[in-house]
Parts: structure tokens; sequence; C-alpha cells
């Protein structure tokens, strides 16, 4: 996977490796650049990217000169043009545009050619770094902000057995997940609160987007109207999924969910969200009633808590935004 | 009898506020100061803003990226074009830059270096707070901190109640659901859902982002709004805005590039902080980013990532205008790593000045206490009026 996201067009392309071009490959010693006055460049975006954010992370224990190193070992791979443009879907390997010549990153060596890149994120996947890096980031994202050595280990464990094989290495995370499930309590991002508030709300109610408009959809065609929303409904929550700025994602750390603004849309989302739904189910009088007895394990106190609230709009307020529906 | 300052604003708030631009006799004489913060995220290149005046090989090798018609601020500095806001700052002597500075930090990593810039540290990921926040906490500034964005930044974390303002479309439940949700809170003792709910029915009663909100969230018009919000004498004393993209590894652009199209951002936010003159008058306003840009530009009319870069300086609290720097010259060896701009002034030190300004703290221990005991130059009286 870390090889065909790595070599995937978008990636390519926006971690500008289109720009990484060996100074001494051929391309690089084309008569046009000098008198252009456009040498070519090493681009150490991708490569440091590819080590700092999907492999190894800084506790890999990388140098600059590494950084370079696997950037050179990446000169070459471009946006595929056929028929006299980009398709903005292929890449290729340029050997004209390929760093000549041995390189070597974290003291192993690897040849010059359109293999060595495969060959160094095989060893950077390997690396106990990574193994290390993508298990305490799997136990924040379901467990706590800290994850302890002790909810690390069989997540590693996992990894180590089935060779790296992800859906292995999942399936324990959410295994040790479950274990800490009573002792750890975590606060959800808009995107998993609002998922929940849709799985609580059950098929009674006619919202969001109907899944057979989502399966009709056309792949590789823009979202448009109602299939849109969604997107538009995540970005008032605070995490549009294709518009956050930083290339490391949105934050796995509960704090930086924890803010007034934040609360504040998650209240106005709840309210509007409640519209939205069939007329028929706004004015039932037992439609919470029937969600909570579905949800919990004590109804009995989530009931009682909100009924205190008088109209159905309001008791939808309060119900998706207790501690219970913000916190797994 | 004698007015006390707090009651005659409280008097005078709604006509000073429309008095807008003519107003400007009050605002030196009152003493609430503001410290406004605007992170330039991705790495600003100290030398596209703030070019060297003069320096041949400079000119040379940043050819086809170099900014034309610099206006010339001093004999060695000039500074962008399109920086209309900071140029008329640097004209009434309240804009200042300082130069060949940055962070304590060189492995030029974006996340890591982001990390720094708001933490303070000089480890990646060590300090679960901000320098901002641990220096309001020392002054007890409580609730007097307001993030222009979403989410809370780390700059700001270490200080309880702090505030976003970034409005959504839509109006707020009315006051009986929010007054249930709140005791819900309290029941289960959620401590900061219950903090958040204050800070809610408090903004009931303010602009809520109905109409054109989508507006209302660009940086030109929060800064308006935080301009407002800084000048009440119950509002908040520290603000801090972001502006994203500076990391121009390509198509970096000249005149009207895409880090240009950055720059001009942060100056909107200086140039509408303007607009509320009390604020203005009484505010150190202070950029950080993570580092510089390669001197050199690559193949693809962009730059790398680098380390010295410079840090804006505008407000009625800054001493006069001026470059102020130790410059290490741009010669191959005199390069950081034979490839960037040195920084010869770790920019926190600028940031503690800064705050021992603004929050009449002592230098020493902002040192010692938020910085952790890091040597750092005592720039207050070089940079800011006392």
């Amino acid at each position: 996977m870390a090889t065909e996201a790595t070599l995937a067009w978008p990636m390519i392309m926006h971690l500008d490796n289109k720009d990484n071009i060996g100074p001494k490959s051929i391309s690089g010693k084309e008569e046009w650049r000098r008198k252009e006055k456009e040498p070519a460049t090493i681009n150490e975006n991708h490569a440091r990217e590819l080590m700092e954010l999907h492999t190894i992370s800084p506790d890999g224990g990388y140098t600059q000169e590494d950084v370079i190193e696997l950037a050179k070992i990446m000169t070459g791979w471009r946006p595929k043009w056929s028929k006299g443009r980009d398709h903005g879907n292929d890449v290729k390997f340029d050997r004209e545009r390929h760093e000549p010549g041995k390189k070597q990153v974290l003291g192993k060596v690897y040849k010059s050619g359109k293999k060595g890149l495969e060959l160094a994120i095989k060893d950077l996947v390997n690396h106990p770094s990574c193994k290390e890096f993508i298990a305490t980031k799997l136990c924040r994202y379901l467990i706590t902000d800290e994850p302890t050595p002790q909810m690390i280990a069989p997540v590693i464990k996992a990894w180590e057995q089935s060779d790296g094989f992800l859906p292995e290495v999942h399936k324990a995370a959410i295994q040790v997940a479950f274990e800490y499930n009573d002792k750890y309590k975590k606060f959800q991002n808009p995107e998993n609160w609002w998922l929940t508030t849709i799985n609580m709300s059950g098929s009674t109610y006619s919202y969001p987007t109907k899944e057979k408009l989502i399966d009709s959809h056309p792949l590789g065609i823009k979202p448009f109207g109602e299939i849109s929303w969604q997107g538009w409904f995540l970005e008032d929550l605070g995490c549009h999924p294709y518009r956050q700025k930083q290339p490391n994602g949105f934050s796995d750390l509960e704090k930086d969910w924890l803010s007034t603004e934040l609360i504040i849309r998650r209240i106005m989302f709840a309210k509007k969200a409640f519209h939205k739904y069939n007329v028929k189910d706004q004015i039932d009088d037992n439609i919470h009633e029937k969600i909570i007895r579905n949800n919990f394990d004590n109804p009995d106190k989530i009931l009682k808590i909100v009924s205190k609230a008088k109209t159905n709009e309001e008791k939808h307020i309060i119900l998706f935004n207790l501690p219970e529906v913000l916190k797994a | 009898m004698k007015i006390t300052r707090r009651d005659f604003l409280k008097g005078t708030a709604t006509s000073l506020f429309l008095a807008g631009f003519n107003f400007p006799v009050l605002a030196s004489t009152s003493k609430k100061k503001n410290l406004i913060v605007i992170m330039l995220r991705g790495g600003m290149d100290g030398l596209c803003a703030v070019p060297v005046i003069g320096d041949k090989s400079f000119e040379k090798i940043r050819k086809g990226i170099l900014i034309e018609n610099p206006m010339r601020l001093d004999s060695d500095f000039a500074l962008h074009p399109k920086l209309r806001g900071f140029s008329e700052c640097w004209h009434d002597n309240t804009g200042a830059i300082v130069h060949a500075t940055s962070i304590p930090y060189t492995a030029r990593s974006h996340f890591e270096g982001q990390n720094l810039m708001e933490s303070g540290g000089r480890v990646p990921y060590q300090e679960k707070t901000g320098w901002l926040g641990r220096g309001m906490k020392l002054a007890n500034l409580k609730g007097e901190g307001l993030a222009l964005s979403l989410p809370m930044p780390l700059l700001l974390r270490g200080v309880p109640k702090n505030d976003n303002y970034y409005p959504s479309d839509g109006k707020l439940p009315r006051e009986e659901t929010l007054e249930l949700l709140k005791s819900v809170y309290a029941d289960s003792s959620e401590e900061e859902l219950l903090d958040m709910m204050n800070f809610i029915k408090k903004r009931k009663n303010e602009q809520m982002g109905t109409g054109a909100s989508y507006d209302k969230r660009n940086n030109k018009n929060l800064a308006m709004r935080a301009g407002q919000l800084l000048s009440n004498p119950n509002g908040p004393r520290v603000a801090v805005f972001e502006v994203n993209g500076f990391d121009t590894h390509a198509a970096q652009g000249g005149i009207n590039g895409t880090h240009t199209k950055c720059l001009v951002e942060m100056d909107t936010i200086i140039q509408n902080l303007k607009i509320s003159r009390k604020t203005y008058a009484n505010s150190i306003i202070l950029t950080v980013t993570e580092f510089g840009r390669t001197i050199k530009k690559n193949g693809g009319n962009g730059t790398e990532h680098g380390y010295g870069t410079a840090v804006f300086l505008a407000g009625g609290l800054v001493k006069k205008s001026q470059v102020h720097t130790d410059w290490p010259g741009l010669k191959r060896k005199e390069l950081f790593d034979g490839r960037d701009l040195n920084a010869t002034i770790d920019a926190r030190s600028v940031y503690a000045s800064a705050m021992s300004t603004v929050f009449d703290l002592d230098f020493k221990r902002i040192q010692k206490e938020v910085f952790f005991g890091d040597q750092l130059q005592n720039l207050s009286d070089k940079l800011f009026k006392a």
C-alpha cells in the first residue's frame, strides 16, 4: 500500500515529485536547461513526507542527507502524458530524469533505476519505527491521546505475525480498543460524532443522503447536488474530508477538537439535522425513546435527562450532545 | 469626581467604535495592552517579503522569482511592494522587522517546525502547551485568549478557557435549551464542556454568522471583528490568526505568485486590525513561522525548506520603524548548511520580549518559566515601548 500510495498520481503531482529531476541525469544535462537557465534540481518534498508521515516518522532517526538520497531514488517518477496532455491519473518512470549512481538511505545502498524506490519503501515499512509509529497512531485514534506501551504492544505483535497485513493490524487495534473501553473515553472528532448520530438514528429517520443515490453516483465525477451535502455538513462541523490544508491531516488528539466554536457547530447541526428528517418522524412523540432504547445500556437514565427537554427539536439537540454521545 | 478608566470606556464604547478612524486621541491613554500573533504556516520566505538590496549574487541566484520594484526600507533592506498595509505601518513609525531570525529548529520538517514555533520548545512534540498559553498563565490571563480559526491552536494551549471565533451559519437554539445542556454537563462533572457552555451562552448575544458567513470567516473580516473584540475593555487581550499555504516548493512566483498571495493575506490582517484604532494603538502584532526558505530556487521555480527568515512587528507598542538584524551575509560560507539564510537571533527572544512588554512580566521569569531557561536575548527596549 505504501508503494501504491507513493506512486499515486495525486501524490507525485502535489508533493512536487514532477519537479524532482536528477541534476546528473540525461535530462539534467540537456543543452536547453543551460540556455533557459532552468537547471534540474532535487525536490525533497515527497521524499521527506514519505519518511516523516507515511512510514518511519521523525523517531526513525533519518538525517537531511537521507532525505536528499531518498529524493534522488525518487527522481524520474512523474505524471504520465498521453495524447499531448496529463490526464491526471497515471504516473510513469522517466529514465532520462533519474539521477544515476548508487544512493544510500539509513545506511543501506540502493542501485540506480526504477526498482530502487520499491526496495527503499520495503525497507522503510519494515523498519521498527514504522511499526511503532502506525501502532501508536491507531491506538491514539481509537483509545486515548496518550497510548501506553501496553496498548501498542499487541498491535505491533499482530504486525510482525502477519508481516504487516493491515486488516490483521487493524483487528488487533480494535481488540485493544475494546479492552480499554471502560477505562478510557475519548472525545470524538466531528466526523466520528456525525457518524455516531446517523447510526443512532437508524432507519427510522430519512437522513442523511440515501445509500441508493450514493451508489448510483458515477466514480470519477465530482460530487454534486445532494451527494456533496455531506462534505458541507462536515465542513461546518470543522473537518471537511478534502480540505485539510496541512499534509499531516486532521488531528487525532481529542483536545484539538474540544473547542467552544466546534461545540456551537454541533449544537447548531443537531438542530438543523432534526428538520431534515421525515415530517412523520419529527412529530412522533416516541421517536427519541425508541432511539434511546435501541442505543444505550442505561436507557432509563438517559431518557430521564432527555425528557427534561420540551420539544422534539430540543430533545434532539440534547440527546446528540450528551457526554455519552460526544465521548466513546 | 474621579472617573475610572474602565467606567469611562464602558460609557463610551459605542461612540468610540462608531468614531472609527477619527478617534485616535483616547487610544494612547488606555492601559489594556494586547498581543496579536499571526501564524504563517508552511515556511515564510523572509527574503521574498523583505529582500536584501544590492547583493548581486542574491539577485542572480533568485532570478525568475525575484520581486521587482520592492519598496526601499533602509540602506540594506526593501519591502515586498504588495505589502501596502505594512508599509503604512512603516511610514507611521509602528512597523518593524526582525531579520535573519528563526526558532532554534533546523531539521526542515513542517510538522515538527510548526509544532515548535507554537510550543516554543526544542524537541518536537514534547510540549503539549504553547508558549503563548504558558505566558498567559504566568500573567494569570484566564479566558482572555481568542483564536480566529478552528480548532484551538497549540500556541494558545496551556491556559484555560480560551475562545474561538469562526462563525457558522444559523442561530443558536433558545436560552432554555442551552441552560438544560449546561446542567447536563454540570451533573456529569464534565468540567471542560461546562466551561464551554458558559462561553456559548455569552456568544448568543453576539453576532453569529447569519447572512454570508463564509465572508465572515475570511481573515479580513475576522481581523475587523477581532479588532472590535480586543478594543472592548472586558474583551480578550490575546488573539491568534492563521495564514496557510506558504509552502511553495513549486511556482512560488514573483510579484503575483502564491507566496505573494499568502503575504497579502497576512498584510490584510494587519490592515484590518488597524481599523480599530484603539486596539492597534495598544497592541503588538507579531508573526511567527516554522522556518524560512532556501536562497536558491529549485527547478520548479519554487524554494525548499530553509532556516533563517523574518518576523514582522506592528502596532502602537512597537518602538519605531526599523529592520533589527545581525545580518549574517549571503556568501556561501556564511549560509547555514551552505544553503540557507542563517539565523542570528532566536525568534523566541522576540516572542519573550513581546510578552514581557504586553503582559508586564519580568523577562527573566518568561525566559525561565515559558522557555525552559533557554539562552534568550531581552529585546524589549530595542523593539517595544515600555
